[in-house]
C-alpha cells in the first residue's frame, strides 16, 4: 500500500480513468461486433431468397446449367467472398458458385438447416472465418435441398481487428494521460496540505502565536486550515489562561507568605514576652488557613476543569442544606446587624451532591454578609420554572459597579480589592469563590447568574436543572 | 499508649512526634516504608500513622504488608493527594482512617483517640463535665441542677466538646462535624455559634467550662 496520499490519489485517478476507457472500448467493440455480424446475416439471408429465386424460376433443370449461369453472374472468381452452394438433404454438394470450393464434402452440419426459417453457422478454413447461412427448401423439380450462402469475414476481421487495435491504443494514451494529470490534480489540491504541516511542525508551546497558511480557495482544506487555526486560538486562549492564573496563584500564595516570614522575622528579632510570641503563633495560625484554603481551593478548581471531581447526586431537599447553612451564618449575620430571611414554607428537591451544593450557598452567604458593608438583610428564595430550579439570594449591600461585573468570575478577582486584602488582617477572601461556586454548578448541568444595581444590591441566583418533581 | 509514626518528611515527622509525646503516648518514628513495616512487625502498637508517599515501599503496601502479618493496630493514612481513588485505595489495602495534608495536629488526636475508643467503645450517658450534665439520649442539658434549653444545632455542637472533653477540636473539625462542611469559611462562622453556646453554659457561673485555645479551637473543660 502506497504510503503518500499523493501517490495514492493518483493511482486512483488513473485506475479509475482506466477502468472507464476499457469499459468503453469493450462496448464499443462489442457494439461494432454485434452489428457487422447482424449485418452479414441479414446480407447472407437476402442472398440465399435470391439464388432460391434463381433456381426456382429457372427453366432449365440441369443443376449443371445452374450452375455455369451462378458463376457467370458471380464472376467465377475463385475465393470470392460471397459463395453460393446447392446441398441435397444428406448434405451432399449439387452445385457452387465457387469452382475451387473445398469445403467438406458431405456438408457436416446439415441438422442446422432443417425447419422452414434459415440457420447460420459459423466455419473456419486454412485460410479464414467463413459465415454460413443455410435454407431448407423443397423444389418441385428438385425435391428436398438446402440453399446455402457463404461469406468470407475477412473484411469484417479487419474491421474488428482495426478497432481493437484503436481500443487499445485509446486505453494505453488514457492511461499515460490520466496519471499525469491525476498527478498534476494530487499536487496542486496536496500542496495546501503541506504548507500546513510545514506551518503546524512550528507550533509548540512557545509559539503557541504561530497559525497556519489558509489556501483561500474555500474548500475543504481551506476548512481544515480554518479548523485547525480555530483550535490554535483556543488552545492559544487556554494556555495563556493557565500561565495567568498560575501567575495568579502564586502572587496570592506570595502573599501569606510574605506575612508569615516577616512576622516570624520580627518576632525573632529581639527577646520577646510569651504573651507576644503567643500572639505571633495565633496571627501565623490565620495565615496558615488561609494557605490551606488557598491550596484546597486550586485544588478543588483545577479537578472541577479538568472534569476529575465526581458528583455523588442524590435527591436532595435543597432548602433543608440551605436552611442548615441559614443556621449556621444567622450568629455571624446577626453580629452585623444583617437579618438571614428564609421563607420555611418553600421546599425544592433536586438531584444534586449535597456536599458541594452546600459549599456554594455558604461561599455565597458568606459574601453576602462580607460584602454588606452595614446593617441589612438577605432574602433567600426558591422558585421553579420549567426545566430549571433557582435559588435566589438577593442582598440589600452596597451592589457590585457595573464595571465589575463581568469580570465576578475571573479567578482571583475581587471586588473593593484594597478592603478585601488589607494589610492589617489575613485575607478573608482569595476571589476563588464565584468561580469555583460557578464551576460546581456548571458540573451540576446548572448556572450561577449575578445581576446587581448599585446602592441598590445583588442578587444571586443558583439555577440547577430540574430533574425530578419536587 | 505507643504509636508507630512511618513519615519520611523530617519536619513533618517530628512535629506530629512531638503532639503525640505531648498527648502521652509514646513515639517511634520510621522514615521508610520498609523500616515501618520492620518496626510495626517487632512491637506492639495501639496506632500507625502512615505517610502513602514514602521511600523503597509506598503506604499501600506497608499497610497490606502489616496486615498480612496479622498486624491489628489501627492505621491512620497521611495522604497530600486528596483524590477520591487514593482514599479508597488506602482504606481497602486495611487503613482505618486517612487524613488529608495539611491537617492539624489536635485533628490528628482527634481521629487517633477515636480509633482507639473504637475497639473500646464505652458509651456513656449521661456525660458529665464538672457540674454540667449533658443527657445524649433524652436530649437533656442540665448546669448546678438547672436545665439550660439548646436548640438542635447547639446540642450537637455541645455533645461533640462532651465526647472530647479535655481534647482541642479546631474551627474546621467543628465546621465538618456539626454543620456538615468541608471548607473552611475563613470568616469567624464557629466562633459566633460558640459565643452563642457559652452564653447558655457558662453565663452566670464561676467557673467557664468552655475555653478558646488561641488560634486553634476550642475545649469542654472542667479544671
Amino acid at each position: 500500500m502506497p504510503r503518500s496520499v499523493r501517490t495514492r490519489i493518483t493511482l486512483l485517478a488513473t485506475s479509475v480513468t482506466l477502468g472507464i476507457c476499457v469499459l468503453v472500448c469493450a462496448a464499443v467493440y462489442v457494439g461494432l461486433y454485434l452489428s457487422l455480424h447482424r449485418e452479414v446475416d441479414s446480407f447472407l439471408q437476402g442472398e440465399v431468397r435470391e439464388f432460391q429465386a434463381i433456381i426456382q424460376h429457372e427453366e432449365d433443370d440441369d443443376l449443371k446449367e445452374i450452375e455455369r449461369e451462378i458463376r457467370a453472374e458471380l464472376g467465377g472468381r475463385p475465393g470470392a467472398d460471397l459463395t453460393f452452394r446447392l446441398l441435397d438433404k444428406h448434405g451432399r454438394l449439387l452445385i457452387t458458385s465457387d469452382p475451387e470450393d473445398s469445403f467438406p464434402n458431405p456438408w457436416p452440419m446439415v441438422h442446422t438447416a432443417s425447419g422452414a426459417t434459415a440457420s447460420f453457422e459459423f466455419f473456419r478454413d486454412t485460410h479464414s472465418s467463413l459465415r454460413f447461412c443455410n435454407q431448407h427448401v423443397t423444389f418441385d423439380r428438385h425435391g428436398d435441398v438446402i440453399v446455402q450462402a457463404v461469406y468470407r469475414l475477412d473484411r469484417v476481421e479487419r474491421s474488428l481487428a482495426l478497432c481493437r487495435w484503436v481500443c487499445a491504443l485509446a486505453v494505453f494514451l488514457a492511461a499515460i494521460l490520466s496519471y499525469f494529470g491525476g498527478k498534476v490534480v494530487a499536487r496542486n489540491s496536496m500542496r495546501p496540505v503541506a504548507a500546513i504541516t510545514q506551518s503546524a511542525r512550528n507550533v509548540t508551546a512557545k509559539q503557541l502565536s504561530l497559525r497556519v497558511p489558509r489556501s483561500g480557495a474555500n474548500d475543504e482544506i481551506d476548512e481544515l486550515a480554518v479548523t485547525l487555526n480555530d483550535m490554535l486560538e483556543r488552545i492559544d486562549a487556554g494556555v495563556q489562561r493557565i500561565q495567568q492564573f498560575t501567575a495568579d496563584a502564586a502572587h496570592e500564595l506570595r502573599t501569606p507568605l510574605t506575612a508569615l516570614r516577616g512576622t516570624a522575622e520580627f518576632a525573632l528579632s529581639q527577646p520577646r514576652s510569651v504573651e507576644q510570641l503567643s500572639a505571633v503563633i495565633e496571627r501565623s495560625l490565620e495565615y496558615y488557613r488561609v494557605l490551606t484554603r488557598i491550596t484546597d481551593d486550586l485544588l478543588l478548581l483545577a479537578r472541577l476543569d479538568a472534569g476529575q471531581e465526581p458528583l455523588r447526586t442524590e435527591p436532595c431537599s435543597v432548602d433543608t442544606i440551605v436552611d442548615e447553612v441559614v443556621d449556621l451564618y444567622r450568629p455571624l449575620a446577626a453580629d452585623h446587624g444583617i437579618e438571614l430571611r428564609m421563607d420555611p414554607t418553600s421546599t425544592l428537591t433536586a438531584s444534586i451532591d449535597p456536599g458541594k451544593i452546600r459549599r456554594v450557598i455558604s461561599n455565597l452567604i458568606d459574601n453576602a454578609i462580607k460584602y454588606m458593608g452595614g446593617p441589612g438583610r438577605v432574602t433567600i428564595e426558591f422558585s421553579t420554572s420549567n426545566g430549571t430550579s433557582t435559588i435566589r439570594i438577593a442582598d440589600t449591600g452596597s451592589g457590585i459597579p457595573p464595571n465589575e461585573l463581568p469580570h465576578v468570575f475571573e479567578r482571583f478577582y475581587r471586588v473593593d480589592r484594597a478592603r478585601s486584602a488589607s494589610p492589617a488582617d489575613a485575607p478573608r477572601s482569595i476571589g476563588l469563590g464565584l468561580a469555583i461556586c460557578r464551576s460546581i454548578l456548571q458540573a451540576h448541568g446548572g448556572d450561577l447568574r449575578i445581576e446587581s444595581t448599585l446602592g441598590r444590591g445583588t442578587d444571586v441566583s443558583v439555577v440547577l436543572p430540574r430533574n425530578i418533581e419536587s | 499508649m505507643r504509636a508507630l509514626v512511618v513519615e519520611d518528611e523530617v519536619g513533618v515527622a517530628s512535629f506530629i512526634e512531638g503532639c503525640l509525646r505531648e498527648a502521652s503516648i509514646a513515639v517511634d518514628v520510621a522514615a521508610d516504608g520498609q523500616a515501618g513495616i520492620q518496626l510495626g512487625r517487632e512491637n506492639a502498637y495501639d496506632v500507625i500513622v502512615l505517610d502513602l508517599m514514602l521511600p523503597i515501599r509506598d503506604g499501600f503496601s506497608v499497610v497490606r504488608a502489616l496486615r498480612a502479618e496479622g498486624v491489628k493496630a489501627p492505621v491512620i493514612c497521611l495522604t497530600a493527594r486528596d483524590a477520591v481513588d487514593d482514599r479508597v485505595k488506602g482504606l481497602d489495602s486495611g487503613a482505618d482512617d486517612y487524613m488529608v495534608k495539611p491537617f492539624s495536629p489536635a485533628e490528628l488526636l482527634a481521629r487517633i483517640r477515636a480509633l482507639v475508643r473504637r475497639t473500646s467503645a464505652i458509651a456513656t450517658n449521661p456525660i458529665r463535665v464538672g457540674d454540667l450534665v449533658i443527657d445524649v439520649v433524652a436530649r437533656h442539658v442540665e448546669r448546678a441542677g438547672r436545665r439550660i434549653d439548646l436548640s438542635a444545632r447547639e446540642f450537637a455542637l455541645l455533645e461533640y466538646l462532651a465526647r472530647n472533653v479535655g481534647h482541642v477540636l479546631t474551627r474546621y473539625m467543628i465546621l465538618e462535624k456539626v454543620w456538615d462542611m468541608n471548607q473552611d469559611p475563613l470568616t469567624n462562622v464557629v466562633d459566633v455559634q460558640m459565643t452563642r453556646l457559652r452564653k447558655k453554659i457558662d453565663h452566670g457561673y464561676a467557673t467557664p467550662l468552655i475555653h478558646t485555645v488561641r488560634g486553634v479551637g476550642f475545649v469542654l473543660r472542667a479544671d
